[in-house]
């Protein structure tokens, strides 16, 4: 397990700004930050390849319509932690069945759950 | 029904062999009318030729019976002739040279004879299956255009001196088509202009396919029979035209209830938040000023949303939202729920502008955000004062203005750091906008966004 005062950077990729914005409230909360936000697939491949630092990341699965798949692959092969927040349910159609998944609306217990099993699985 | 192949084929053979034997039995008749004719003949006038009676029988034969009747014909012609007619020695005896040479030729005469009629009847047989399947035809398409449900007419052209179209007389139209316009058959030959009414669109419109040779198709309601067509206009020649006409009516029924549903789902969502609004400023009434403030706030939030699906059911269009008419709404519903007194007064200026449902639910919750900012901080003295909002159009960016003459921003404690600014710049940042904000006489906070030429915002002038 992590020392609880180390602080994690997290990066968010989230197209709806008043659900980006309570994330950052909750991961703040934890005494993390959320240093990264994207609003498109492409902006988060991008932050991505820009920032090796990257300690984890929450994905939203369905970004206008567009799924966050090829994000998780480049998270995967670079060994960053990351779960998916979606609204329709915990059977939506992703290529990563076993990872985890926040429904929504989500409250801050499940999120500071969700941040502390992705900071655990590191460390693993 | 399923055929049955082991009674199928004797019955075939049957026919087969009838055919032949009414072919075999035709030139056998024949054969021995001409004989019957020719012995008539000689009893009159003897020295009549021997074989020139079978000439036309296997003629007729060949014609009716085909070739094989002609041959019988023939080959029973050469008997008789040579057997009965013949001044030299007669068959069955052997001929002798002329015999030969007259028999030779006979059959050289004949074989032409029969394969000319066989032919020609062969030619005849092709021309009557020939028309019988025009005829078919004939009755197919007569049945197609009397019968189709969609209306159909062929017109002919007529043209001015300057060679635009002047009008058309109407060569045939379909029932389906008479009923559509509620006339009679009467109407073929009719010139175009004794309809009543203005037809000079419609003239244009039939010039210009008859002109450029592009379909044209359009949809029209009938007024008197309530009903919606689909109308093709196609050039056949440079002077001909057809018009075809379907009924729609059944999917425009379909679209205007999709419509209407809409409408009703737009109003009830307004109208749920506006209840969800409503609880919340009931939960206002019996707590202190803080956490008053705060379900205030929270509420005005709610309504803001409301608005916008208020816009969305009164405006004429249901996917872009006229933001004139939205922020005055919104305003009002602001004073009225913030302003209990009538110290500070909203004003609204606006541009016609439309925009779609993605770009007015957050620009409306920036304003609401930038409106209560301005309630709670700009007038903190007793006389209170104006607080404007407007928005303008100019090269396809849309910037909205609030603006005060109160105290400033930098001096209003609180102003800059709270949820609501914070949600303001969110909402700039989702729009693609940029955020200005100036604090010289008051304070004035810009938000300029891109207008989408292609995602449904327009801008006309007003």
């Amino acid at each position: 397990m992590d020392q609880p005062n180390q602080p994690r950077r997290f990066l968010v990729l989230e197209d709806e700004p008043m659900i980006s914005m309570l994330l950052e409230d909750y991961i703040s909360d934890m005494g993390h930050e959320m240093a990264w936000q994207a609003e498109t697939v492409r902006d988060a491949l991008l932050l991505i390849e820009k920032h090796p630092n990257i300690d984890g990341a929450i994905l939203d699965m369905n970004i206008r319509g567009e799924l966050s798949d090829p994000v998780a692959t480049v998270l995967k092969a670079r060994r960053i932690p990351f779960c998916f927040m979606t609204g329709y349910g915990a059977g939506a159609a992703t290529a990563y069945r076993d990872a985890l998944v926040i429904g929504k609306p989500f409250d801050i217990v499940t999120v500071q759950q969700a941040v502390n099993t992705l900071l655990a699985s590191v460390d693993d | 029904m399923k055929p049955e192949p082991e009674r199928l084929w004797p019955l075939s053979v049957f026919k087969r062999l009838r055919g032949l034997g009414a072919e075999f039995g035709l030139g056998v008749a024949l054969a021995a009318g001409a004989t019957g004719l020719r012995w008539g003949l000689g009893q009159i006038a003897p020295g009549v030729l021997p074989f020139a009676v079978y000439f036309p029988a296997a003629a007729v034969a060949s014609l009716f019976g085909g070739w094989r009747a002609g041959a019988v014909v023939g080959v029973l012609g050469a008997f008789a002739g040579g057997m009965l007619f013949s001044p030299g020695p007669s068959l069955p005896s052997w001929p002798d040279t002329a015999m030969m040479v007259n028999l030779i030729l006979f059959g050289v005469a004949m074989a032409v004879v029969i394969g000319g009629a066989a032919y020609q009847r062969t030619l005849a047989a092709r021309l009557a299956g020939t028309n019988r399947s025009l005829a078919d035809r004939d009755d197919y398409y007569n049945v197609l255009f009397d019968g189709m449900s969609e209306g159909f007419a062929l017109c002919e052209a007529t043209f001015d001196d300057s060679g635009s179209l002047r009008d058309y007389y109407i060569l045939e139209i379909n029932p389906a088509l008479q009923s559509i316009l509620g006339v009679g058959p009467e109407v073929v030959g009719a010139k175009f202009s004794a309809t009543p009414g203005d037809n000079r669109r419609w003239l244009k419109m039939c010039d210009q396919v008859l002109k450029t040779g592009r379909p044209a198709s359009f949809e029209a309601h009938n007024p008197q029979t309530n009903l919606w067509h689909e109308i093709h206009i196609t050039r056949v020649s440079a002077t001909r035209m057809t018009q075809f006409f379907f009924d729609i009516t059944a999917r425009k029924r379909a679209e205007l209830r999709q419509v209407e549903l809409f409408g009703e789902m737009n109003h009830r969502v307004r109208n749920n938040l506006t209840m969800v609004a409503s609880l919340l400023n009931l939960q206002a009434r019996d707590v202190e000023a803080e956490v008053r403030d705060q379900l205030l706030k929270a509420a005005a939030r709610m309504q803001s949303i409301a608005e916008v699906h208020a816009a969305l059911y009164r405006g004429s269009s249901h996917e872009s939202v006229e933001l004139g008419p939205y922020l005055t709404d919104l305003c009002a519903s602001l004073s009225k729920a913030l302003l209990l007194d009538r110290r500070i007064s909203i004003n609204v200026r606006s541009e016609s502008v439309s925009v779609t449902v993605d770009m007015a639910i957050p620009l409306g919750m920036a304003v609401t955000e930038i409106v209560t900012n301005a309630i709670k901080y700009a007038y903190p003295s007793p006389e209170g004062g104006d607080i404007w909002v407007a928005t303008a159009c100019r090269e396809n960016r849309l910037s909205v203005t609030i603006a005060d003459t109160g105290v400033g921003f930098e001096r209003a404690v609180g102003r800059s750091d709270g949820l609501g600014m914070r949600l303001v710049r969110s909402f700039a940042r989702q729009l693609n906008g940029e955020l200005v904000i100036r604090s010289d006489q008051g304070t004035t906070i810009e938000i300029t966004v891109p207008l989408p030429a292609d995602t449904g915002a327009s801008v006309s002038a007003g």
